[in-house]
């Protein structure tokens, strides 16, 4: 790949990066002034989901690991959060900050060990590590409720500025626009990684180990960066989960609940900017309209459905095959080719 | 085997009058291809030299002959004139043709022995899969003395003699060799080509690719140059025009014909024994 | 001293249903090189098949676990025409991601059709037998399920070493150019795995059936004791997996028995991050797969 084509992919990435941009903000507003305390709600679970489809698509979309922990790092973050708050007695901000820092050493801590493994030993380990996490909430009834729960976790506080007081997170309203911003950051953050060298040690790690090795970069370490990136990011994810729902449960970040973030990265497009909210907006939405309709189950197996039929027939999710789509339309410039290592 | 009988007292039966043949064969992979319109003829008893480059798709030509690579984009393979470039590697085997694969694609994690047997997989009958595997452990005594270990323990050598040996299991009437040279000893050479003599005597017609002209000059009367998917030269591999200028237009090797006659020169690179990557050419083993 | 025999024996019997669902899962992985993670979903429908069988058409419980056997035989085959077989000549990962996709169409078709709670399997098999007057008893269901492994489990494995068809597989497993090379065709072998590995986690789910209830997530958990024991057994081992499953039902056991059920699970999770760790080419086996 020469700087030539590099170059041009970046102004097809930044074209194509205008049209879901677009399209989340009008849905984003549709969202905002349309449909009140719902319409918050709805933004609010996408925004967490998206979250946790963002931290599938650090890891496994941009570095290639298949870690099946993802859920389980959430619920540490999560858990951080309320006890801190709970038994703590700490103010829900900084425990929404220590849930990111829980999240980055509770991931490395997981992956450390068996990084070296290959795909298929490492996706078990760390899906043993995230049951081990889900078992350990359960257990420690002392600290955590156990499988009653974790109840009393304060919202987050108001935020003030000049007296004023700016956002109270305790509405929907205020709540929605914080995970946005907090959805919005982690994007843009994840999208400048991806440009800096770091982003790119992750890409040849996960298109030929063995080359990137040859190349001078250090697969273990990539693959780590990515790891604890991705673990910040479900933490944060956790922190607000546990703030809004201000309950906590060990089964909410079991096994399944992986498999559900995982879809919703596969489904928008692993490795692109903006595939996990196009991922997580479109099974989030369905989902919620099944329940309305009493269909709560319908909505996995629709989900499991859109996740093989993607990987079936548009292997690049939504967003990928729109980007390969879009430069498709002007004339002379053919879509590029992706080469997938097995 | 190399008397002609079988097991059974009953000889091999008339000599293989049977042709290979090969018409306007064009393949590749994904849709894209890769040799274009390649013609190649080959009779019982004969030997057809395909020579080439590295990249010059000797392999995909000789994979799609055996069936292992699909589908064929066009033309066609034919044996006593049976249809077979449709066919999977299966049909092709029972007809009678088989490959000997370029880094022979043993199975490592399976003794010699196994490895052997499992070359008669297309044979219908276990009774005809135990006859044929005593025959060829018959054939190869150092290979019957080690029937019982794992290939991935045996020298180069060793390994590409257990990959035809695996080939002969079914007694064909055309064996494809994909590189049987790469990376082996020119004594070790020696005995391959004298095995592969003797299979000729017999009636057996082979197709040798290779990338240097060392082995076949010894066993191929024929010659066929590939290069960029495309014949640019055949004929009689005597009459084969100044060797060194069209070694250094098409195969790029231009220390052939010198490496030819000092073997010293190419040792045994036990680094790419047993090993699908093709050494660089000019480390390339050749015969004296 | 019969509390310890009691545990023992229930040891035995999640043993044996680790190790059928196991090697339905190596015999698939030996042919793909992919787990097929919703391999616990058809030990799941396996079960389920048992109640149709049993509760829906009123058929004796008997003829209950072939039939399952069968069934789930035919969605192997479905699964792996429509699903796996496009994906062949795609990266790993893809197939490991519609496995994921299974998994949710599974568990979640069976809670809609069957419900979330968990469904009883009458078998009429009558009362508990005491084992040789050692004051010990155990259902004729286990009993029945031990029988079968213990006759099931020698005939897979002979069926793995010794044919040809276990040959192919491994041949396959081994080096898939080879095998082609020799006239062993992998997507027809992909199937056979496919319809023997479904047929065995369907048997094994329609054997454990009466003994624990059937529920959408019954299968959830077995899958992942099978990862256990392939991996502590070293993948591509038989001999391996076979003696990891016994030893993890009944250290399980014992170990549920005294300690208490919850910590089972975090013994088997342990266990495997800590033979990854230590022996990651298998604990009691050899991997004849590159780790």
């Amino acid at each position: 790949m020469n700087t030539a084509t590099l170059v041009h992919q970046r102004r097809h990435r930044l074209l194509v990066a205008v049209v879901p941009l677009a399209l989340t903000l009008a849905a984003w507003a549709y969202l905002f002034t349309g449909m009140g305390d719902y319409g918050y709600t709805l933004i609010i679970l996408i925004a967490i989901n998206a979250l946790m489809a963002t931290s599938f698509n650090v890891v496994l979309g941009r570095a290639g690991q298949l870690s099946l922990a993802q859920a389980g790092v959430m619920g540490a973050g999560a858990y951080a959060t309320g006890l801190l708050i709970v038994r703590g007695g700490y103010a829900p901000w900084p425990a929404l900050v220590a849930a990111v820092l829980v999240g980055m050493v509770f991931a490395a801590l997981t992956a450390l060990p068996v990084l070296h493994l290959k795909g298929l030993y490492f996706a078990i380990t760390t899906f043993a590590a995230g049951e081990l996490v889900v078992i350990y909430l359960g257990i420690d009834e002392a600290l955590t409720g156990g499988g009653m729960g974790l109840t009393g976790i304060a919202p987050l506080s108001p935020v003030h500025l000049g007296g004023r007081t700016l956002l109270d997170p305790l509405f929907p309203r205020d709540m929605a626009i914080v995970t946005s911003l907090a959805l919005m950051l982690v994007t843009v953050l994840v999208a400048l990684l991806a440009r800096l060298r770091v982003g790119a040690t992750w890409t040849a790690t996960k298109d030929d180990e063995t080359l990137a090795a040859s190349l001078g970069v250090t697969p273990y370490r990539a693959k780590l960066t990515a790891i604890i990136v991705s673990g910040g990011i479900a933490g944060l994810a956790g922190g607000l989960y546990a703030t809004y729902l201000q309950y906590l449960q060990p089964s909410q970040f079991d096994s399944w609940q992986s498999i559900m973030f995982l879809s919703m990265a596969v489904v928008g497009g692993l490795g692109r900017t903006y595939g996990p909210l196009a991922g997580a907006a479109l099974l989030t939405l369905l989902s919620e309209w099944l329940r309305d309709l009493h269909l709560n189950d319908a909505a996995f197996i629709l989900s499991g459905l859109a996740l093989i039929a993607i990987v079936l027939v548009a292997p690049r999710g939504i967003v990928g095959e729109l980007a390969r789509a879009v430069p498709r339309l002007r004339p002379g410039a053919s879509p590029r080719e992706e080469v997938r290592p097995r | 085997m190399p008397d002609g009988q079988t097991a059974d007292g009953q000889t091999a039966g008339p000599p293989n009058t049977k042709t290979l043949e090969v018409r306007r064969l064009t393949c590749g992979y994904g849709g894209r291809p890769v040799i274009f319109g390649v013609d190649l003829r080959v009779r019982g008893g004969e030997c057809l030299a395909v020579l080439g480059s590295n990249g010059a798709g000797k392999s995909t030509l000789i994979r799609s002959i055996a069936g292992t690579l699909r589908p064929v984009l066009g033309g066609e393979v034919t044996v006593a004139g049976v249809q077979l470039a449709r066919a999977g590697a299966a049909e092709v085997v029972r007809h009678a043709v088989r490959l000997v694969p370029e880094g022979r694609r043993l199975f490592p994690t399976m003794t010699v022995e196994e490895n052997i047997e499992l070359g008669g997989f297309t044979l219908r009958s276990k009774r005809d899969r135990g006859r044929r595997l005593a025959e060829t452990l018959e054939a190869f005594p150092r290979l019957a003395e080690r029937r019982r270990q794992l290939v991935g323990t045996l020298s180069g050598g060793e390994r590409q003699m257990t990959a035809i040996a695996r080939a002969l299991m079914t007694d064909p009437d055309f064996l494809l060799l994909d590189e049987p040279s790469l990376g082996l000893a020119p004594k070790i050479l020696l005995e391959i080509g004298e095995l592969i003599t003797g299979l000729k005597a017999r009636g057996t017609g082979v197709v040798l690719v290779e990338q240097s002209v060392g082995l076949a000059e010894l066993l191929a009367e024929r010659y066929l140059l590939l290069s960029k998917g495309a014949v640019v030269a055949r004929g009689d591999i005597a009459d084969m025009a100044d060797r060194t200028s069209m070694a250094d237009a098409y195969l790029g090797q231009t220390a052939v014909s010198a490496a030819a006659h000092h073997p010293d020169r190419a040792a045994d690179d036990p680094s790419s024994a047993g090993h699908d990557n093709p050494p660089p050419g000019g480390e390339h083993a050749d015969l004296p | 001293m019969t509390e310890l025999g009691q545990y023992l024996a229930n040891g035995l019997v999640s043993g044996a249903i680790y190790v059928l669902v196991a090697l339905g899962l190596a015999i698939v992985f030996s042919t793909l090189d992919v787990v097929n993670f919703a391999h616990g979903q058809l030990f799941m429908l396996g079960g389920y098949a048992a109640y149709v069988c049993v509760v829906s058409l009123d058929l004796p419980y008997l003829l209950s676990l072939p039939v399952a056997a069968l069934v789930l035989a035919v969605v192997g085959l479905v699964i792996e025409r429509l699903v796996f077989r496009p994906l062949y000549d795609r990266p790993h990962l893809d197939m490991i991601l519609v496995s994921v996709g299974l998994i949710q169409i599974f568990q979640y078709g069976a809670s809609w059709i069957w419900g979330i709670e968990a469904r009883e399997v009458p078998t009429g098999m009558g009362p508990s037998v005491e084992i040789l007057g050692t004051g010990m008893f155990l259902s004729r269901e286990r009993l029945l399920l031990i029988a079968v492994a213990t006759l099931l489990i020698p005939v897979v494995a002979l069926l793995l070493q010794r044919t040809l068809f276990g040959k192919a597989l491994h041949a396959i497993a081994d080096d898939e150019e080879g095998a082609a090379t020799v006239g062993i065709h992998r997507p027809t072998f992909a199937s056979l795995a496919f319809i023997a590995g479904a047929a065995l986690a369907g048997l094994a789910g329609a054997l454990l059936a009466p003994i624990s209830l059937v529920s959408p997530s019954s299968g959830a958990e077995v899958v992942i004791k099978a990862f256990v024991i392939l991996i502590v057994g070293g993948i591509g081992s038989i001999r391996g997996a076979i003696s990891a499953g016994v030893l993890l039902g009944l250290a399980e056991a014992v170990l549920g028995g005294y300690l208490g059920y919850r910590y089972v699970d975090v013994f088997a999770f342990g266990l495997v991050i800590i033979a990854l760790i230590v022996r990651p080419q298998g604990l009691l086996g050899r991997a004849t797969r590159p780790v």
